[in-house]
């Protein structure tokens, strides 16, 4: 599972994850598991 | 299971002067492995066992006085438990448990701390909140 990680993408990540959390996982972009929790929200 | 469970989220394994950091949480990551196969072995028969576990688990990882270390094993615990755990008990408190607590730790903590604190992240997010289907 792939997905493009833009702005939109990046703020979801925040509001889900907090700065903290999403700032470490978008060190390293794990596509798989982005996608799996954008799709929770 | 007790053994288990201690062997996953207690606050220190083994003795500091014979076992390193890296073991202990091996071990934590071992542990898991091993619930995912009591789970599987037997939650069917013990209808009861799922849910005790989960609770227990979620405790730990909840509970703000705990260290990383109890921190680490608990969400890798809960990761065996699956998706519906991880979406429902787990993903809701990352925001709140980051900022509050993982956050402080690495800008200020010292070097332990900021070790324990970058093994639970990458509990969270390098091992990927992989679960079971």
């Amino acid at each position: 599972m792939e997905v493009e990680i833009g702005d939109e993408q990046v703020e979801k990540l925040k509001e889900l994850l907090g700065d903290t959390i999403a700032g470490h996982l978008l060190q390293k972009p794990n596509e798989a598991l982005i996608a799996e929790l954008l799709a929770l929200q | 299971m007790p053994s288990i469970l201690t062997c996953l989220v207690a606050k220190r394994l083994g003795d500091p002067s014979r076992s390193t950091t890296k073991e202990t949480y091996a071990l934590r990551d071992f542990a898991a492995s091993v619930l995912s196969l009591v789970l599987d072995r037997f939650s069917a028969s013990y209808s009861t066992l799922k849910p005790r576990i989960t609770r227990a688990l979620l405790k730990a990882y909840l509970d703000n006085k705990k260290p990383f270390t109890t921190h680490y094993g608990a969400i890798t615990g809960l990761r065996v438990m699956g998706r519906e755990v991880v979406r429902s008990l787990v993903v809701p408190n990352l925001k709140i448990y980051g900022d509050m607590l993982l956050q402080p730790a690495l800008s200020e903590g010292d070097a332990s701390q900021r070790f324990d604190a970058e093994k639970v992240l990458e509990a969270i997010t390098v091992r990927n909140l992989r679960y079971k289907s």
